[in-house]
């Protein structure tokens, strides 16, 4: 089994600190076979199925002239480059490519709004456990696409979840993904966008499921006033393992990029979180602001935290902040002052960590589906 | 007269090994007023933290009855079930958690009663149009980006919706210009008058007292009740300071 590395950092640090990426020594066996589509599509919206070359091809073709380049420590590469960045990574791109897996397109057609979103159910009981789409929205379209990925416990199973949006001038996308997955399935869920001038890519993440998740997102703003806002929510419990990887790479000028991460991790789960702020020269009067909170509710688990802002243009504005430890007694006081004891006093700081993340959700029968599923996952 | 809603006997208590209360009586009757006054450090705050039951603060010596049961050892969250409540000087904020989210969690919890939605959303804009607040302020983060005025009121308004049997208020006055006091006082005068409810006020302003009846007023001193009075005791206090109660 070949090992592969996924969520790299853009700029290596020291090696002893494992976070440059995550190795995976072994993946679940990955089944190409077809899955349910995304059924019937309104108009000026339409979807079909290309191999994995026809999709590098046309993705490469549709990338923005400047190419994400190979990131490089020192002067040795670290990794081919991909035809189109995204969060895990090129090796990730190989695995699905070696597996035979076939691609939908998905594309939104110019000035074509989406009164209502664009929901699919990423089931993974079925014989596949592949979905990879590349999502073209036309020059001034705008869409709502909302992915719940669900499946009951599972022994060694796999997931494996790639989306590559490439967003047009003036293009609005909103992304969800709602992770709900059962123990013993493993998650890689992998995420790409480029955005041309005035494009807004808003990317929601939940990870609420009970197997080890593997999550990038890679966003290349290239166009002038291109935006990009990624708030994510995890709840980590029991021995998982959640490894989340996000850079923003602000290339056009008065780009802006906004990530906001809340989690919260129990028992003896770990979480490695790598979040870039990439100025790239050119990017002038551009913003980028970061920021983490993370609750701890137990003496067992792992943090590991790579914050990074990388400045290649000096007219830039970049913000980092982040909170992370365990309720304070402060806090508990004023909870129990209005009769809230220590575990009501966590299920609602729980929740509230979730909830500002859930609340960004476009309301629906989607939303009240993840927050039931929050609720019982808080109940166990 | 009914019998002591809260009764305190020889209380000492302190914070990280310092003794900062020394001997405290304090009698409060259903439906009274108190008014507990003193300079700055005297251990007003920690007074009301200590009868709140805070874990930072610890009793050496002596015991808080409420409702006849002994509560010294009790928990925070306790002691708001059998009816206190604090109002906090400086309101902690909790992004995620709207203001209505929370009361109605904090009602749900210390009664462990179904909440019936109708009558709580009811009474919930009652006591809003009393605070003078806007709908909006219940969907917004409890006490985040809110004003000093906007904490105390929401603030008031948890007083208002739990309705408990004793409020401490600690300097709810404090940092407010004279219309958000106005408001703030609205909102205790009817928890006062309308509801009943028994007051302990801490402060060492007295605009806030300006509608409300006083039973009696008690004078902190270097942690040590100096003086016990009625309402005329405020005014004194008002003409002449804390010195006559300072002097050794």
């Amino acid at each position: 089994m070949k090992k592969r590395t996924v969520n790299h950092i853009p700029a290596l640090t020291w090696n002893a600190l494992r976070v440059n990426g995550a190795v995976i020594e072994e993946t679940p066996a990955l089944h190409p076979e077809k899955t349910a589509g995304f059924g019937k599509l309104p108009e000026g919206v339409s979807c079909r199925e290309i191999s994995f070359a026809e999709a590098l091809e046309w993705l490469a073709a549709a990338a923005p002239e400047e190419k994400p380049e190979a990131v490089v420590a020192g002067k040795v590469p670290i990794y081919h480059p991909q035809a189109f960045a995204t969060g895990l990574g090129a090796e990730f791109d190989e695995l699905l490519e070696e597996g035979g897996c076939r691609v939908e397109l998905l594309e939104i057609e110019d000035n074509v709004r989406l009164t209502e979103p664009v929901h699919r159910n990423l089931d993974f009981e079925g014989e596949g456990n592949t979905f990879v789409t590349i999502l073209h929205v036309g020059k001034n379209a705008e869409a709502v696409i909302l992915l719940d990925e669900t499946g009951r416990d599972a022994e060694n199973a796999g997931a494996y979840i790639s989306t590559k949006a490439v967003l047009e001038e003036g293009a609005r996308l909103t992304l969800v993904k709602a992770q709900m997955l059962g123990k013993g399935r493993k998650c890689f869920d992998d995420t790409g966008a480029s955005l041309l001038k005035d494009a807004s890519f808003s990317f929601i993440r939940m990870d609420l499921g009970e197997g080890d998740v593997y999550a990038g997102v890679q966003a290349e703003l290239v166009g002038k006033d291109a935006s990009f806002d990624a708030k994510t929510a995890y709840i980590g419990r029991g021995t998982q393992t959640i490894d989340l990887g996000y850079n923003a790479v602000l290339r056009g000028p008065r780009t802006k990029a906004e990530m906001l991460f809340n989690g919260v991790l129990g028992g003896h789960a770990s979480k490695t979180l790598r979040f870039t702020i990439d100025f790239r020269r050119g990017a002038k009067a551009s913003l980028g602001e970061e920021k983490e909170n993370l609750l701890v509710l137990g003496d067992d688990v792992g943090i590991k935290t790579m914050p990074i802002i990388l400045c290649g243009e000096e007219d830039m504005e970049g913000h980092h902040g982040a909170t992370i430890g365990q309720l304070d007694e402060e806090m508990l006081f004023y909870m129990a002052s209005r009769g809230i004891d220590r575990k009501e006093a966590e299920r609602l700081m729980v929740r509230a960590r979730l909830d500002t993340v859930l609340r960004t959700v476009p309301e629906g029968g989607f939303r009240t589906g993840i927050a039931k599923y929050t609720e019982r996952a808080l109940e166990a | 007269m009914s019998g002591p809603l809260l009764q305190v006997s020889d209380l000492s208590a302190g914070i990280e090994g310092a003794e900062l209360l020394h001997h405290i009586d304090l009698t409060i009757r259903e439906g009274e007023t108190h008014v507990l006054m003193g300079p700055n450090g005297a251990g007003k705050s920690t007074l009301g933290n200590t009868l709140m039951g805070n874990p930072a603060y610890h009793v050496t010596g002596g015991r808080i009855f409420f409702g006849g049961e002994d509560i010294t050892e009790l928990g925070a969250d306790k002691r708001a079930a059998m009816g206190m409540f604090m109002s906090f000087q400086n309101p902690l904020e909790i992004p995620g958690l709207s203001l209505e989210s929370f009361i109605r969690n904090a009602i749900r919890i210390s009664t462990g009663k179904p909440l019936k939605i109708f009558q709580f959303k009811k009474q919930l804009e009652a006591a809003m149009e009393i605070l003078q607040m806007d709908a909006s302020y219940v969907e917004r983060d409890l006490n985040v980006g809110f004003s000093g005025g906007e904490k105390k009121k929401a603030e008031i308004l948890q007083l208002l919706m739990l309705d408990p049997k004793l409020a401490i208020l600690d300097e709810t006055d404090s940092g407010l210009d004279v219309d958000a006091v106005r408001t703030v006082s609205r909102g205790i005068e009817e928890y006062q008058k309308e509801r009943g409810g028994a007051l302990l006020v801490i402060t060492h302003s007295t605009r806030i007292l300006d509608s409300l009846h006083v039973d009696r007023t008690h004078v902190l001193v270097k942690g040590r009740i100096a003086e016990t009075g009625g309402a005329e005791l405020v005014d004194e206090i008002n003409r002449g300071g804390f010195e006559r109660f300072t002097e050794e």
